[in-house]
């Protein structure tokens, strides 16, 4: 559906210094969603104007539905206005001198393709306000929503042409914590309705997690990892996608014993060996790094009889959240973060035993 | 008229200058501006001498008066339009791109209507210093096409008729 070869895009700026070059691969399959997450300036956003238009990268090529939008080598740039895109962005970007139904409209009252007739514009904004439940909105001055109904106005506008392809530009970023969820669900729902093929960016990794079909993740112009977001939170390939996602605890150690036949091998640590999963094959004395989620660790105050991936540690903070209690545990001068559930209650300086199961250490190759 | 022109003008140039990726735009903004540090004396005469010399017939008409007056304004006319383009969030008109307007449609349904206050307000501005002006008039004024500013002033030099001076000086005044 989307294709996105080889993308360049370098900004210059005044003092003549250039961005890192990039080169983004991707491609979109109909009816999914995809999203691009990473940190500020990674060319997430710009990856998205270029599919809309309203950039012009250096090199590469994007096509949508098999038709070419951008093709550096063939000098190909469709100006925006005939892409046929939906696209949100992060300030909702509604007009304030229009009305709801007027800000629906605009898209079908300045379509160059086709005329719309009155009536078909009316029947067509009422089931795109209806959509993002709007509905008997129309009349009000488009100022008069809240935060949350401008964005669902702003999605409203993006829809209502039917378009083959929507772009998401953090969406949700300027609502607050309890709209932001609300409007996650409103938009898979949507989505799943739909089946509309929607490209979403996004630096915050709940969104990504909750949304997508698939993650991209990026940093400085390139596409690290792409997966599904089971896969990219359990199996990340680097450093830089396991501390992405969610937080991670990192060991750095040497590979002792050579993974076996169940994917497992022994890692030797400052701590002292741990045995985990590898993702791919690795060699004795190979430099890794192994990672595991807060989530994963287990705490309890008896030894387990089988006494593998267990060290002895000391409560140093605890954080109550309610439904999970947050843990900084001293092992051997090394801290480790742990998410534990409310009934293993240790106070402050309690003495602790923590367990890696071997099934969730996995191991990276070390990039330092 | 001549505030009609340097309103257009000024909105289109600053948009250029804020809005564009024109390499060195902000150049045009430097030029539209040095008008605003030259004496009006000056620029009356240098466009009476330049006309005078040009081939281009507008000496002694309307004309000459409105490029004059163009030629003045226009740094006001800029920086009206050029603060209020930038209170205008630049989403508002990518999203109408992306929405598939031409870049005249988005003129006219996006920026034309949040801007109008603005526009306005640059519109009067300019319209009240140009009834009032004389400097640049004196030189450019002929005999059929005479401006208030220069009516007055031949009114008190040859005969002083106050009454009639003080007339016109109230037409002038009543715009503000």
């Amino acid at each position: 559906m989307l294709t996105i070869e080889s993308l360049e895009k370098t900004f210059i700026t005044r003092d003549g210094a250039g961005s890192p070059p990039s080169a983004v691969f991707l491609d979109l399959p109909q009816g999914k969603i995809l999203t691009l997450l990473g940190p500020s300036g990674c060319g997430k956003t710009t990856t998205l104007r270029s599919v809309a238009g309203l950039e012009k990268p250096n090199a590469g090529r994007i096509t949508i539905d098999g038709q070419a939008v951008f093709d550096g080598a063939e000098n190909i740039h469709m100006p925006a206005n005939q892409r046929g895109i939906g696209m949100v962005f992060q300030s909702d970007a509604i007009w304030p001198h229009m009305t709801v139904f007027e800000n629906v409209a605009f898209p079908m009252r300045v379509a160059q393709d086709r005329k719309y007739t009155r009536a078909e514009i009316e029947e067509k904004v009422g089931r795109a306000l209806e959509m993002v439940r709007l509905g008997g909105y129309q009349s009000r001055p488009s100022t008069q929503l809240s935060g949350g109904q401008q964005q669902r106005l702003a999605l409203a506008r993006g829809l209502v042409r039917e378009p083959k392809l929507l772009l998401l530009d953090e969406p949700l970023s300027n609502l607050d914590a309890k709209l932001r969820e609300q409007m996650r669900f409103e938009l898979k729902r949507l989505q799943m309705e739909l089946g509309i093929t929607t490209l979403y960016v996004t630096h915050d990794q709940g969104e990504a997690l909750a949304l997508s079909d698939e993650i991209a993740v990026m940093n400085a112009g390139k596409v690290i990892q792409r997966g599904s977001p089971y896969e990219l939170y359990h199996s990340p390939n680097s450093e830089f996608v396991a501390g992405f996602l969610g937080s991670t605890n990192f060991l750095p150690g040497k590979v002792e014993q050579a993974v076996g036949s169940d994917g497992t091998g022994v890692v030797g640590t400052p701590h002292g060996p741990v045995k985990c999963s590898f993702g791919q094959s690795a060699n004795a004395g190979q430099e890794i790094m192994i990672v595991i989620r807060p989530e994963d660790v287990v705490l309890a105050a008896e030894a387990p009889a089988d006494g593998t991936n267990t060290f002895g540690g000391k409560v140093s903070n605890r954080i109550f959240l309610g439904e999970v209690i947050d843990y900084l545990v001293d092992v051997a001068g090394e801290e480790v973060r742990v998410r534990a559930r409310p009934e293993w209650d240790f106070a402050i300086g309690a003495q602790v035993n923590v367990t890696l199961p071997a099934a969730k250490c996995v191991a990276i190759a070390s990039q330092s | 008229m001549s505030a009609t022109i340097v309103v257009i003008l000024g909105f289109v140039m600053a948009w250029i200058v804020q809005r564009t990726n024109i390499r060195n735009a902000w150049t045009l903004d430097a030029v539209a501006f040095i008008p605003i540090a030259i004496p009006s004396v000056i620029i009356g005469a240098s466009i009476l001498f330049a006309y005078i010399l040009l081939p281009i017939p507008v000496y002694n008409t309307i004309w000459i008066l409105l490029i004059a007056y163009v030629t003045m304004y226009l740094p006001y006319g800029m920086r009206f339009a050029s603060g209020g383009i930038i209170q205008i969030h630049k989403e508002l008109e990518e999203v109408a791109e992306v929405s598939g307007a031409t870049l005249m449609q988005t003129f006219r349904r996006v920026l034309m209507p949040l801007m109008s206050p603005v526009l306005i307000a640059a519109w009067l501005y300019i319209f009240v210093m140009a009834v009032r002006e004389l400097t640049a008039s004196l030189f450019l004024a002929g005999p059929t096409t005479q401006v208030l500013g220069t009516i007055s002033l031949t009114l008190w030099e040859e005969g002083g008729s106050f009454g009639n001076v003080a007339a016109i000086s109230v037409i002038q005044i009543v715009p503000w």
